[in-house]
């Protein structure tokens, strides 16, 4: 006990000092993985589609980037996949997805693409990786008929973090709450659970929440997105954050110039200064903390 | 350049003005008691209302030209009372400034009063010109030319004016029956008809019974001053009849549009004893509870509620936590968790 306190105490020590010679240590995460680089998992989720969840992601990852971070983000949405679109990326550009890799036709790392250059120069140190699902419609087919070895996902997961030295992994989660979905939330340091606010939206967002407790997710919080100019978002807030019994990370108003982009640029790398930026940046550091 | 419309505005002046001309010719034959001049004219309505339709020159060339007209035909020639014919053209022009004082189109009883002293300016202000020329050229006496022309004509043809020129006006769309429009014109056209039928009857009692002309000029004017004052008595009640149905349907006008800052104006009327009263207090009550049940909706719309079938969640929180899946999953979750733990300590 005593040996076990005076660790504690040394370990301290060493955390200020570091704090105060290098500036903020907390890229050091604690990971399920538990080796030497301890990548922190954030799953981006929401029950339905629709809610902004790919959008988000990419997001995420960009600003994490941008913060000097290396960041993978994988598309597990292999039924309907679309962040590809985002990072601006074809058909023609992926020369492996995910599928390859979940049906043994290449290593995970060989799937990943590099897209640092969405970020347009603003990431000093920063990189992002994207590990894209197949857009082709026989390869969709085939996942919807066959399925695939869901372990594989999570052990896909692992050599990814190791192979790219991985800071941050994002995973932009199928809707709904199957077998991958679940994997997803259960090895995640933290859940973001993304929501309208719209009354299709709540059984299903209290269910995943109800879910990832049950999984003990060691961060989950809930991201109100598109939310109607007319509404209070303080109000939004806290009704969600007592109705779910679950922190909100923030929540996004309805913006006219995301709806512009169409998803095809990223926000955060275009708006730098629009205060939805700022709302997504507190979401980040909140995902991180 | 003219343009097509103004062609046809001319046309019709010259048109009605041959019209005036003609029938001055028929009644300069027959002359008012005392009179070797003035007539019953009704036709002096014709430029007056020419006047109001097209604007003070279609009214001064129609009456000018018309009065001239009437001179030819009756073999006097163009130029036989030139200061009459201009006199003629004023009666024209003077309600051709109708749409410059605000008397065009007449929808209330501001209008139609400012109308009104326009005909009544109309029929005086120009024969007191031309009569003033007949005494100051000393054609005629004072006596004369104040009961001999200029009374008789401008009873007359004011009389006439303000029996014609409403109807014409709206018949050709510019007098229109809002509520205050409603309400003076049935006491307007009660007090006119029976002056003039009053008028009509001392003529005829005159003629034959040869009472002094002066007296019937009097007369005439001091029934000319009584029908004024009963207009402008008329005009003031009918006002204070229809100002607040006026005020209250502007006020529920910009109800309409969203505004409800101007139901305070009602609060005076709301104060009366009678049905107007009641109306504006139960008006303000209806509009206020309709202001307060739009805010309370915006404020529901504002305002996020959420709903969960707490029943459903546990039962579909069952179903996938009771899956082999789900456990094995938690438990491998689990471990990968505690190792992590041990390794981070």
């Amino acid at each position: 006990m005593d040996f076990c306190l005076n660790l504690w105490f040394f370990r301290a020590a060493f955390e200020g000092a570091r704090f105060l010679l290098f500036g903020d240590p907390s890229i050091e995460n604690r990971s399920l993985f538990g080796n030497q680089k301890m990548a922190h998992i954030i799953s981006v989720h929401s029950f339905r589609g629709g809610t902004g969840k790919s959008n988000t992601s990419a997001n995420l990852a960009a600003l994490y980037a941008m913060d000097g971070l290396r960041v993978g983000v994988i598309d597990t949405d292999i039924q309907s996949p679309g962040i590809h679109v985002i990072f601006g990326l074809g058909e023609e550009d992926v020369a492996y997805s995910l599928n390859d890799y979940l049906w043994g036709r290449c290593t995970i790392e060989q799937t990943a693409c590099d897209v640092s250059s969405v970020l347009q120069g603003a990431s000093p140190g920063g990189a992002v990786y994207l590990i894209p699902s197949s857009v082709n419609a026989a390869d969709i087919a085939r996942v919807l008929h066959d399925g695939y070895d869901i372990d594989l996902l999570s052990d896909g997961f692992r050599d990814l973090i190791r192979a790219l030295k991985l800071d941050i992994l994002v995973i932009d989660t199928h809707p709904g709450l199957n077998e991958e979905t679940l994997l997803s939330i259960a090895i995640s340091n933290a859940l973001l659970v993304v929501m309208r606010p719209d009354y299709q939206d709540y059984q299903g967002t209290g269910l995943t929440v109800e879910v990832a407790r049950e999984l003990d997710v060691p961060r989950m919080m809930i991201l109100i997105n598109k939310a109607p100019s007319t509404f209070d978002l303080e109000q939004i807030r806290r009704t969600v954050a007592d109705t779910y019994n679950c922190p909100v990370a923030g929540a996004i108003p309805h913006s006219e110039e995301m709806m512009g982009l169409a998803s095809h640029h990223i926000f955060a790398v275009r708006y730098a200064n629009h205060p939805i930026v700022t709302e997504l940046k507190q979401v980040a550091k909140a995902l991180r903390s | 350049m003219w343009s097509k419309k103004s062609f046809t505005t001319a046309g019709v002046c010259i048109a009605v003005g041959c019209v005036y001309g003609f029938a001055n010719f028929l009644s300069g034959k027959y002359y008012l008691p005392g009179c070797n001049f003035a007539e019953l004219r009704p036709q002096v309505v014709l430029p007056m209302f020419m006047g109001v339709l097209y604007g003070p020159v279609a009214g001064f060339v129609c009456g000018a030209l018309g009065d001239m007209l009437g001179y030819t035909i009756g073999g006097k020639g163009p130029f036989f009372a030139l200061h009459w014919s201009m006199a003629n053209g004023l009666m024209g022009l003077i309600p051709g400034l109708a749409r410059y004082v605000g008397a065009r189109p007449v929808d209330a009883i501001a209008p139609f009063v400012r109308l009104l002293i326009l005909l009544v300016l109309a029929s005086g202000v120009p024969f007191a010109f031309s009569t003033g020329v007949e005494y100051g050229l000393g054609r005629v006496p004072f006596h004369e030319a104040l009961f001999g022309f200029f009374l008789p004509i401008f009873i007359t043809d004011t009389l006439w004016a303000f029996m014609l020129v409403p109807p014409m006006m709206r018949a050709a769309g510019l007098l229109i029956s809002r509520i205050e429009m409603r309400t003076i014109q049935a006491v307007y056209y009660l007090l006119i008809v029976t002056v003039m039928a009053t008028w009509l009857s001392s003529i005829l009692i005159t003629m034959r019974e040869e009472i002094q002309v002066e007296e019937l000029y009097t007369l005439g004017a001091v029934t000319l001053i009584v029908l004024i004052i009963g207009l402008a008595v008329s005009a003031v009640s009918s006002k204070k009849i229809t100002a607040p149905v006026v005020t209250l349907t502007n006020v529920a006008h910009r109800v309409g549009e969203g505004d409800y800052s101007h139901v305070a104006e009602l609060r005076t009327i709301g104060s009366r004893p009678d049905e107007l009263g009641t109306m504006a207090t139960v008006f303000s009550d209806m509009v206020r509870s309709v202001e307060k049940r739009e805010e309370d909706l915006r404020q529901e719309v504002r305002t996020l509620r959420v709903r969960i079938d707490r029943k459903k969640q546990t039962a579909d929180l069952e179903k996938i936590t009771g899956s082999d899946y789900f456990k094995t999953l938690k438990q491998k979750a689990g471990n990968l968790r505690r190792r992590a733990g041990a390794e981070d300590s």
